[in-house]
């Protein structure tokens, strides 16, 4: 089956990519902001200086020989759900975070999320064919800093079996995620449901708080996706080449720090690259400079054997308009033909930090186009339709042939929210925006949700635990 | 409908074209009255319509349906009997931008066989062409098919035509089509709305009185 493939970087460009940010690594360092993790790379022979580090080659090469080149990851109920890495080009979208607004397109208005609109992303995302992993999008506004992590945790372990991806944004917050989800799965290295990226400071930093989650993380086997996000022209250079040495520098330190932690942890390769718009000093993630980066580090990382992982299939724009359409889809088709194995970003708006319900579902529209792309199409006897063109003769119609009937189905992406429709029905619906289809089918969506229920023990033990530490700060959390 | 006419329903909606005409031909053998046999296949083609509605049949499958409803219907005529003739002339046409004539023919076919007398203009039937059909035919009724929200504009627009040249009192018109209601006919100066080509019949009847 043909399928449309594109790629940037020759091999002696990745060589020579790599090779520069691995002297970046041996002669400029890295600044690691954790005594433990300083000494742990001391003992593996770089060169300490104060918080600075210089890791040198070898260890680099022997960080990438021994982290996993793949990665199985398993629903709630321990069935495995997708394997990435190991050369699999196959692209897992899921819904972009952490947004600190939610935006509402009707009125035109953001506000402040609570836990209820975390419950509504994972109920919505429980009926979106086309986002396969899912995350509680909002840091939720309706608890204490300290039991943000529990509570998007909570909704997504009570309503849904799919995997999911979220960060932490405190060192007790990643461990009392991996406390929840020992309550869910038990052994939590064995059979891995949640992935947890890790944001190196660019230029070249790992904080206090994302090197101790690396730790927590990598000793329990969870996978880690590192994720640089250099701004370029803020804080990396402002040439994308530039940009790329610096990325693939930070992902390595990050390698070599899980590895060093526990051998064999596993890790994704990933990325958040933006650019700090030169006017406005915004930070912008879908540009076609950040694609360009995006392209490049993910060759790379492909190059190595590793999982890949990109905030992409977003928009910057502070609505559901145009431009929210066209950044979207342009990260989501590059995503899928590139195969970029996690991709965070459907729903997401306004430079990281907004979401919007009636985006997200119309992000699974457009991540559907992107992977119908993705997917080329079948040459053979039936599909080169000979017999068919040969019965119709010049001057017929394709219209009511069997063929057509058939291969409609299976041939098309028939799309439910962009407006196909025929002027009639166009009418006899009131001629609807887009947005108005949008707000209908999340309305339609949250009306009979999909919910996967736990099994009744392990809902009472967690039930359990949340209430309990909740109950510390004088929250009750109902969900 | 009895679970036979059902099952020949069921078979037309899932284009199930051997099943359609065998049970067809089974049921004419067995003495069952042709206009039966044509209403359960209607309602096939409806529940196909349906399905086409809420987008779980596609334009393809309509087109199949409509072949093997043809197929079918070109199998009955024959035992339909024509009770009596000479009971009045109707002109008949789909209106103008819409090429639909699955309802409009068989509209025809049932005023044909109930005794009337035919004149079918076909598809995409201009107010011209009405009226031109009204001078040379000097017929009794005018019916109007339409089958898009978009095409039934143009049944009133005919309407006006006609009234503007003085040759709307000469005729009766009746309208009808999937979009449009009695509503609709009254609200643009109709004599009747048929909800089906038995209604239509049933509607010609009245405004003739024969």
């Amino acid at each position: 089956m043909p399928k449309p493939k594109f790629s940037l970087l020759s091999v002696d460009d990745i060589k020579l990519i790599h090779e520069k940010a691995l002297y970046v690594l041996e002669n400029v360092g890295v600044l690691v902001d954790h005594e433990e993790v300083i000494e742990m790379l001391k003992n593996a022979g770089c060169t300490v200086n104060g918080k600075i580090v210089k890791i040198p080659r070898d260890l680099v090469e022997w960080s990438l020989k021994v982290v996993p080149k793949e990665i199985t990851i398993y629903d709630r109920d321990g069935k495995p759900y997708v394997t990435i890495g190991g050369g699999v080009d196959e692209s897992y979208f899921r819904p972009g975070s952490a947004a600190l607004y939610l935006y509402d397109p009707i009125k035109d208005e953001k506000r402040l999320p609570t836990t209820r609109d975390n419950v509504n992303v994972i109920l919505l995302v429980n009926s979106l064919n086309n986002i396969k992993l899912t995350c509680p999008s909002f840091v939720p506004r309706d608890v204490p800093n300290e039991l943000i992590e529990v509570a998007r945790e909570y909704v997504t372990l009570k309503y849904t079996n799919k995997p999911l991806e979220t960060s932490g944004f405190s060192e007790e917050g990643v461990r009392n995620i991996i406390r929840m989800l020992k309550i869910v799965v038990g052994d939590v290295s064995k059979k891995p449901m949640q992935v947890f990226p890790a944001c190196p400071s660019p230029p070249l930093k790992w904080s206090h708080l994302i090197a101790q989650n690396i730790i927590d993380l990598a000793k329990e086997k969870l996978p880690v996706t590192v994720l640089p996000m250099p701004q370029m022209g803020g804080t990396g250079p402002a040439t994308i080449a530039g940009s790329l040495v610096q990325h693939h520098a930070e992902a390595l330190s990050g390698i070599v720090i899980a590895q060093l932690v526990n051998r064999g942890a596993p890790v994704v390769y990933g990325g958040s690259q933006c650019l700090i718009e030169p006017l406005y000093g915004t930070a912008n993630v879908a540009t076609p400079e950040t694609m360009l980066l995006y392209i490049a580090y993910v060759e790379i990382a492909k190059y190595l054997g590793l999982p890949t992982e990109g905030y992409i299939g977003l928009s910057d724009s502070r609505r559901v308009d145009v431009q929210a359409g066209a950044e979207t889809l342009m990260g989501a088709i590059i995503a899928a033909l590139k195969g970029i194995n996690i991709c965070a970003g459907p729903g997401m708006l306004e430079f990281e930090s907004v979401v919007s319900l009636e985006k997200l579902v119309i992000d699974d529209e457009i991540v559907g186009l992107a992977y119908r792309l993705a997917r080329g199409f079948d040459i053979n006897d039936e599909t080169l339709a000979v017999d068919v063109i040969a019965s119709v003769k010049p001057g017929g119609t394709f219209l009511g042939q069997r063929h057509t009937a058939k291969w409609v189905r299976r041939e098309y992406f028939l799309t439910k929210i962009f407006d196909r429709m025929d002027e009639s029905r166009f009418i006899s619906r009131d001629k609807p925006t887009i947005i108005k289809l949008a707000r209908e089918r999340v309305e339609e969506i949250l009306k009979k949700p999909v919910i996967y229920e736990l099994p009744k023990d392990i809902e009472r033990d967690l039930d359990k635990w949340v209430q309990e530490i909740c109950g510390r700060y004088g929250v009750v959390l109902k969900v | 409908m009895s679970s036979q006419f059902e099952a020949l329903a069921t078979a037309l909606s899932n284009l199930e074209e051997e099943k359609v005409l065998e049970t067809v031909r089974s049921m004419l053998n067995k003495g069952i009255d042709p206009k039966d046999i044509i209403n359960a296949l209607r309602e096939g083609m409806d529940k196909i319509g349906k399905m086409f509605e809420k987008g779980e049949a596609f334009i393809a499958d309509l087109v199949i349906a409509a072949d093997i409803f043809k197929k079918a219907v070109e199998i009955i005529k024959p035992h339909l009997k024509v009770v009596e003739r000479g009971k009045g002339r109707v002109v008949i046409g789909t209106v103008e931008g819409d090429i639909h004539d699955i309802g409009k023919n068989l509209v025809a076919l049932m005023l044909e066989i109930s005794g009337y007398e035919i004149i079918d203009l076909g598809v995409d039937v201009s107010a011209d062409k009405f009226a031109e059909a009204i001078e040379k035919y000097n017929p009794d009724v005018i019916g109007m098919s339409a089958l898009m929200t978009t095409t039934m504009l143009n049944q009133k627009k005919i309407i006006e035509e006609l009234k503007k040249r003085g040759l709307r009192n000469r005729v009766k018109i009746i309208v009808g089509g999937a979009p449009t209601t009695e509503a609709w006919a009254r609200e643009i100066g109709a004599d009747a709305w048929g909800s089906d080509c038995f209604d239509a019949v049933k509607k010609v009847r009245e405004l003739l009185g024969r």
